[in-house]
C-alpha cells in the first residue's frame, strides 16, 4: 500500500472518522456535501490536525498521535487542487507554475515550466494573468502548477465544479491522462455521480463522517 | 518658511517609512502567532490612536527625556538627549501614525482568503514565505491606504511633536507647529501661505495614492 490514512476528528457537533489504504490509483470520495470529505483531505495535506489517527505515505509517517509526529504542510510534498482560487491573481500563468516548482534548481524550473505549459495546453497564455483566462485553462494551469514538483500525491477537491458541461468533459480526460502520466495516489472529491464513476478506480463512499461504501 | 516645509516632508517621509516596516512587521506578527496576552498586545498599540497627543507627547518624555527611562541611558552612554532636536518629531509622528498602519495593514491581511495561504503552504512555500509573495502582495491596496494614513497623520502631527521637540525656529518648527506660531503673533499672511501649502501636499498625496491603490495588478 502506498498510502494508508486513519483520522478521527471531533467538531462541533460532527465527527470524522475514517480508515483507508490505497495504491497509485485514483480514489473518489463521494458523497453529499458536509460528510467530511474536504476535511479528510485537510487532514492528509496536514492543513487540519485530527485529534488522533496516523498517515503514511510511501513508506514515510507524517503523522501519529500516539507518536507525537505531525508534519507540516510544507514537508509533505502532496499536491492539492482547490475547488476555488486555485491560481494566484496576481501572477502569470507562467508565474503560478514556477510558484510551485519550488526547491527546483533556476534553470531546471524554467526548462519544467515550459514542459508543463506545453503538455497542459497552456502555450500562449503563459503571460495571462488569472482573470484573463477560461476557468478550464486556470485549473489545467492549477494542476500544471501542482504537479511540476512532481508530488508524491494528488488531491484535488471538486477541481471541476465550477466548470460547465462540456468543459468539465475535456478536463475529465486530461484528469485520466495525468492519471496515467503520473503514478501517483490521487484522491478526488465531488459529489457528482457521473463523475465519481467515471474517474474512480476505487469508489468511498461518504455519509456524516464516516465511510459507509467499499472500504480497505 | 520654505525650511518648515522641507522639514515636514523630512520627518514625515522618515516617520512613515519607518512607520511602514515596524506596522507590516507587527501585523504580520498579530495576524500569525498566537499567545497570551495578545489582546494587551494590540491594545497597547491602538492606544496612541485614542490617547490625545499630548498625554503621547508626557509618554514621550517620560521614556526619552534626559531623566526618562531610556533617555537616561542614552545620556549616559552618549551625552546626546533626543528631546528638542528634529529626531524627536520623527519619534513622536512615528508613534502617533504607527496604530494606523498597524490596524489597516492587518485588516488588509485578515481579508486576503486562507485558501491562498494553504494552496502556498502545499507547494512547500513557508509562512514567511507565503506572506511575503502571497499575502502581501493580495493585501496591497490595504497596507498602501495604511501607509497613506500613516504620512497624512504623520505630516499633520502637533501635539505630541510640541511635546518632546519643541518649537524651535529652523529646527523643530514642522508646518502645523509654524502654522501655530505664525497664528499666535498674528502673522496671518504666512499662516494662509502654509495653510495652503499643507492643504496641497496632503490632497495630492492622498491623490496619488489613490490613483495608484486602484490600479489591477
Amino acid at each position: 500500500m502506498v498510502m494508508h490514512a486513519k483520522f478521527m476528528k471531533q467538531f462541533k457537533g460532527f465527527k470524522v472518522d475514517v480508515e483507508f489504504k490505497m495504491g497509485n490509483e485514483l480514489l473518489v470520495l463521494f458523497g453529499p456535501s458536509g460528510t467530511g470529505k474536504s476535511v479528510t483531505l485537510k487532514m492528509i495535506a496536514g492543513l487540519i490536525t485530527p485529534d488522533s489517527g496516523h498517515f503514511k505515505l510511501q513508506d514515510k509517517e507524517f503523522y501519529n498521535h500516539s507518536k507525537g509526529v505531525n508534519a507540516k504542510p510544507q514537508e509533505r510534498s502532496i499536491g492539492y487542487v482547490f475547488q476555488n482560487h486555485s491560481l494566484f491573481p496576481h501572477m502569470t500563468v507562467r508565474e503560478n507554475i514556477l510558484f510551485g516548482a519550488k526547491g527546483l534548481e533556476y534553470n531546471q524550473s524554467q526548462i519544467d515550466a515550459d514542459s508543463m505549459i506545453e503538455s497542459f495546453n497552456l502555450t500562449g497564455l503563459e503571460n495571462k494573468y488569472p482573470h484573463e483566462i477560461s476557468g478550464g485553462q486556470g485549473q489545467r494551469a492549477a494542476l500544471a502548477m501542482c504537479l511540476i514538483r512532481k508530488p508524491k500525491a494528488l488531491l484535488l477537491d471538486e477541481p471541476f465544479s465550477a466548470l460547465d458541461t462540456p468543459l468539465r468533459h475535456k478536463m475529465r480526460q486530461s484528469l485520466k491522462d495525468i492519471r496515467e502520466k503520473f503514478n501517483i495516489p490521487m484522491i478526488l472529491v465531488t459529489h457528482d455521480s457521473e463523475e465519481a464513476k467515471l474517474l474512480g478506480d476505487r469508489i468511498l463512499y461518504y455519509d456524516n463522517g464516516t465511510i459507509t461504501g467499499p472500504q480497505l | 518658511m520654505l525650511q518648515s516645509i522641507i522639514l515636514s516632508l523630512q520627518v514625515a517621509s522618515i516617520a512613515t517609512i519607518l512607520v511602514a516596516i515596524v506596522g507590516l512587521a507587527i501585523a504580520y506578527f498579530l495576524t500569525t502567532k498566537k499567545f497570551p496576552g495578545k489582546e494587551l498586545v494590540e491594545v497597547f498599540f491602538t492606544l496612541p490612536l485614542v490617547l490625545p497627543p499630548t498625554v503621547v507627547g508626557y509618554y514621550l518624555i517620560i521614556l526619552f527625556g534626559r531623566n526618562g527611562f531610556l533617555g537616561k541611558l542614552i545620556y549616559n552612554y552618549t551625552g546626546w538627549t533626543i528631546m528638542f532636536t528634529w529626531y524627536a518629531a520623527i519619534l513622536a509622528s512615528f508613534v502617533v501614525s504607527l496604530p494606523l498602519m498597524i490596524k489597516a495593514s492587518q485588516a488588509a491581511i485578515e481579508s486576503v482568503d486562507k485558501t491562498m495561504i494553504d494552496s502556498s503552504y502545499m507547494l512547500g512555500h513557508s509562512q514567511f514565505d507565503t506572506y511575503l509573495k502571497v499575502v502581501f502582495p493580495l493585501a496591497k491596496k490595504g497596507i498602501i491606504a495604511g501607509i497613506v494614513l500613516s504620512f497624512a497623520r504623520a505630516i499633520g502631527e502637533f501635539g505630541a511633536t510640541l511635546m518632546v521637540a519643541g518649537n524651535i525656529p529652523g529646527r523643530t518648527d514642522t508646518m502645523p507647529l509654524a502654522i501655530y506660531g505664525y497664528t499666535a503673533t498674528g502673522d496671518w499672511k504666512s499662516a494662509h501661505i502654509m495653510v495652503i501649502i499643507l492643504t496641497l501636499i496632503s490632497g495630492i498625496f492622498l491623490y496619488t495614492a489613490n490613483r495608484f491603490s486602484k490600479r489591477n495588478f
